[in-house]
């Protein structure tokens, strides 16, 4: 059940209803329905996969209990490696196996054998990565001491399961959400429930209007990107970081959209990275719930900034390797990683040296000079193949070529008015940072015109039906 | 307090959700939105010729449901020529079961059929939910050609999942992408203002589609040899909403006093493996649904499926049959619904009115001497004893399938001899003097073949193509001449 889909219309309209209505009174019901609600949701791809989720969640439920009963240390460590070990265990299991298996094939080819027997079909399934390190949260923060194991297991299995954010997240700290569903709710606010509908609206508009029509460009380019001259190569690597931007945020904002109509809040993923004035900033802006988790669960008990510039960073670079590791188990994304890595270790501090005191102009740059290496860097993260990834780069030096055809009646005046508008709308954020409530306290024949015209928009210019790839949402592959 | 600000947000959700849908309806009423019209659309035709029919009083006896394999397998006209019956193939391309239910019930609006037919190949999947996009392309464009508006929206439900309810309900939701990519072509709806109607056939449109002449080619049974049948029977999965279906077309015809008939059509033998397999689980379907349903298994008939020329040549797992194939098919067919006709059983042989309907109609006159004056066939002989052949008749007609400037030469013979050989095995010589524009007055062998698909236990037939411009005088000799002892001379 994709966000962008009408099933998922009604079913979110169902549940919004019966929520508020019926369940919203007290903590056990709230949290029933919605735990509930949250297996349906993702038992609608596969209901096999809901065991997975299930074990994930009653392990570290019983271990986070475990963890903070026991006053041993060394106790207390184990228990927290019981917890990785499952949970890494079956995230390894099903996305990185296969992947291990084939890298060591290749190896294991050079001495004339062969590891291929040992691959395994088994499908990925939607979201591990996300709820796996969310629920991973919950066990380490208890054994740091910074927060309290929660002793009602619908409570906990809600939290894990929250279906806004269960397949590509936010990834919320437990410490953040899971006291959400403790027995402090805010009741239905009609502000709240206002600004949550207006921002699942706008998310939407961005994924099947703009991200989607994008990713006709983007596709039509990577699959020719053997043949394809400079121009298109340039135009498709810039596609798909404006439809990788906007999918990705547009998820993050229905997701806290519909969970703030429900009443819960969730962290904002994304700042307008394309907007960073360096490549710090712009791992402050993009996917945010991410970078702070490898922050503080891998890159400070490394070591973080401390030590010297080698050992920092070496810590960077680990990061971003396991940060390219987590996106897909293949070298590309590998590849991926450890550019964003190099980028921010070697190319961050020549641009803040090169650009300071250049005032606005020298973040305007900047912020062209962290797009360009992003969306080259991207080459990796887009490409079926690392052939194609190189095919792609390569195709930037090429002056032949041809333009694929599905872009030979592309309607590019209307993709770039819409991308225009969208940017528009960007730099407002950027500016005034409380774009939502300009609309919110405009006058009601105002909201109503932005609600109606944003849901026209979808129906009339979304790119959907019957004859378009569907276009699912890119970070529900990770 | 609590409770009436939700529900106060929630009325407002409506009012929205409301304003969206009328804005759509009207956009769909003013069709702004709607694919511009294909003149060839078969889909449309059949159902513009069902409703004409009515129209004109003019009764259908037999409607066929299917898929592809039904409109280009079945051949109505033949079908009726035979039976004595007007027949319609209300079949689309890859339909499902549930589509032929909601065909069935929106035909009977149109007509009051005895026999309902009904191909299997359908129960094999493309419900909704598993279907491919140009399936589903194709379900929209069957549910757009049926009219009935108190069928329409239940039927939607049954036809489309929930994300494709849109798009099948609403041209303006599906054709949306005119705003990207067609501006020209919204500008023109403008201008037509309204929708427009459904494309329409000339003459008698019984629902044929597509001709396949060819038959397999030598390639395809190379690949035959090389990679095996790219059909398994015994894998096809059968959907259970389509089960569900056959159980409501059951029930439906039983209610409305129908015959219902299934028929599984054949494909080429070495084109799918397991179809023994395959076949018993639909006849087990079949029991399950109603035991006293008639079925015509044509899949594993050796008579049909060895014959090269009755297929379509491609080694795609779709695999039609050709012209050749589908008039064979009916005439088994039709044998197979004689043979089931009671006495009260509908037979227009003598009705004036449906030859009226049917005569231009291709393999009219092969079953049927005219009762009309009509310019196009002459009676050379009726009930004559030549030899020892009791001759119903012996007719000249033009067919419309047959090349233009040439007429069919037809004798029809009462009960063949058992003492003569087998009419596959003979030919069937009359010599002839004949007038020609230019040649004058001369004698000329007929040589006619023994045509199957003709004949029956009471008649045998033998026909030949002769020159329109050919006189034809006088018969002198008929003879018999052994095909096989020409051979083994």
């Amino acid at each position: 059940m994709f966000f962008d889909s009408i099933t998922f219309l009604v079913f979110f309209a169902v549940a919004f209803a019966a929520f508020w209505l019926v369940f919203s009174r007290s903590k056990s019901r709230r949290n029933g329905f919605l735990l509930l609600t949250s297996y349906v949701f993702y038992g609608w791809w596969d209901w096999r996969f809901l065991s997975l989720i299930f074990i994930s969640s009653m392990v570290d439920f019983i271990l986070g209990k475990a963890i903070e009963k026991s006053g041993e240390p060394r106790v207390r460590k184990q228990l927290l490696l019981v917890s990785l070990l499952v949970n890494l265990g079956i995230l390894g299991a099903f996305k990185y196996y296969n992947f291990f298996i084939d890298s060591l094939d290749v190896l294991l080819a050079y001495v004339g054998t062969s590891a291929a027997a040992a691959h395994i079909d088994v499908v990925l399934p939607v979201g591990i990565s996300f709820y796996t390190f969310q629920t991973l949260s919950y066990t380490l923060d208890i054994s740091r001491g910074r927060m309290k194991a929660v002793h009602d297991p619908i409570q906990f299995f809600t939290f894990v399961a929250f279906f806004p954010q269960l397949v590509a997240g936010p990834i919320e700290r437990a410490r953040d959400l899971l006291p959400q569903f403790g027995d402090e709710h805010p009741g239905f606010k009609v502000d709240a429930a206002r600004s949550g509908l207006l921002l699942a609206l706008w998310g939407m508009f961005k994924k099947v209007v703009v991200a989607d029509r994008l990713g006709t460009v983007v596709d039509a380019t990577f699959t020719a990107s053997d043949e394809l001259r400079a121009n298109y190569a340039a135009l498709g690597l810039l596609c798909f970081a404006g439809q990788l931007y906007l999918d990705f945020s547009s998820y993050s904002d229905i997701a806290r959209g519909i969970s703030r109509m429900l009443g819960y809040r969730l962290s904002e993923n994304f700042k307008r990275p394309y907007f960073a004035s360096s490549f710090s900033d712009f791992w402050k802006r993009w996917h945010i719930t991410l970078s702070s988790w490898f922050r503080d669960y891998l890159y400070i008990p490394m070591g973080g900034n401390r030590g010297s510039r080698v050992r920092v960073g070496l810590n960077v670079m680990v990061v971003f390797l396991v940060s390219g590791l987590w996106h897909g188990a293949s070298w590309s994304f590998v590849i991926w990683g450890g550019l964003n890595g190099l980028f921010l270790v070697v190319v961050d501090p020549l641009l803040v040296q090169a650009l300071r005191g250049l005032g606005k102009f020298g973040r305007g740059v900047a912020a062209v000079v962290v797009t360009a290496f992003w969306t080259l860097s991207l080459s990796y993260f887009r490409a079926q193949t690392l052939d194609q990834a190189h095919n792609m780069l390569g195709a930037l030096l090429s002056k032949e070529g041809r333009i694929p055809t599905e872009l030979v009646h592309f309607p590019w005046r209307l993709t770039i008015g819409l991308v225009i508008v969208v940017l528009f709308i960007e730099l407002i954020q950027e500016r005034r940072a409380q774009g939502v409530e300009l609309v919110l306290n405009s006058p009601r024949a105002v909201r109503w015109s932005v609600y109606l015209s944003l849901c026209m928009a979808i129906v009339l210019l979304g790119a959907y039906g019957v004859d378009v790839t569907d276009q699912e949402f890119i970070y529900f592959q990770f | 307090m609590h409770s009436r600000s939700i529900l106060l947000f929630l009325a407002r959700g409506v009012v929205g959700v409301s304003v969206i849908v009328a804005f759509l309806a009207i956009m769909d009423g003013l069709a702004w939105f709607q694919a511009p019209q294909d003149l060839n659309s078969h889909i449309e035709k059949r159902w513009s010729s069902l409703r004409k029919l009515h129209e004109a009083g003019e009764p259908v006896d037999v409607l066929i449901l299917g898929d592809s394999h039904t409109y280009t397998g079945v051949n109505p006209k033949h079908l009726s020529a035979e039976l004595g019956q007007t027949c319609m193939v209300l079949a689309n391309n890859s339909m499902s079961w549930t589509d032929h239910y909601w065909t069935l019930r929106e035909a009977l609006e149109w007509c009051t059929p005895q026999t309902v037919v009904i191909e299997t190949y359908g129960l094999d999947g493309n419900a909704p939910g598993s279907r491919s996009s140009a399936q589903l392309v194709n379900q929209i464009r069957v549910f757009e050609a049926r009219k009935s508006p108190s069928l329409k929206y239940p039927a939607a439900w049954d036809l489309f999942t929930l994300d494709e309810l849109a798009m099948g309900l609403s041209p303006t939701v599906r054709n949306h992408h005119f705003l990207w990519d067609s501006l020209e072509l919204i500008g023109a709806n403008m201008k037509h203002k309204g929708p427009r109607p459904l494309a329409e056939a000339e003459g008698l449109y019984l629902g044929r589609f597509i001709r396949f002449t060819t038959g397999l080619t030598n390639d395809t049974q190379a690949r035959y040899d090389s990679a095996g049948p790219p059909v398994h029977g015994a894998d096809l999965p059968i959907h259970p909403r389509n089960i569900e279906a056959a159980r409501d077309i059951a029930a439906l015809c039983k209610e409305h006093g129908i015959t219902l008939i299934w028929l599984a059509l054949p494909m080429y033998h070495r084109h799918v493996d397991g179809k023994e397999v395959w076949m018993q689980r639909v006849d087990s379907i079949r029991r399950e649904v109603d035991e006293a349903i008639p079925f015509l298994e044509l899949m594993t008939d050796s008579s049909l499926n060895a014959r090269q020329e009755f297929f379509e040549d491609t080694y795609d797992a779709n695999q039609h049959m050709t012209w050749q194939g589908s008039v064979m098919v009916s005439h088994r067919l039709a044998q197979f619904m004689d043979s089931l006709r009671g006495p009260e059983g509908i037979n227009r042989f003598a009705d004036t009115n449906w030859h009226r309907l049917m005569r231009e109609s291709e393999g009219f006159y092969g079953f049927n001497a005219p009762l009309l004056p009509d310019s196009n066939v002459s009676v050379i002989f009726q009930n004559v004893r030549l030899k020892e052949l009791e001759v119903k008749d012996v007719m000249r007609y033009h067919d419309p399938m047959l090349r233009k400037g040439m007429d069919y030469l037809q004798f029809r013979i009462h009960r063949w001899p058992d003492h003569l050989p087998q009419p596959e095995t003979v030919q069937l010589i009359g010599s002839w003097e004949v007038l020609w524009p230019d040649k004058g007055r001369v004698r000329s062998p007929a040589v006619m073949e023994f045509i199957p698909h003709l004949s029956s236990r009471e008649l045998t037939v033998f026909r030949c193509a002769i020159s329109e411009q050919l006189e034809l005088k006088r018969l002198s000799d008929l003879r018999l001449n052994l095909k096989q002892a020409k051979r083994a001379g």
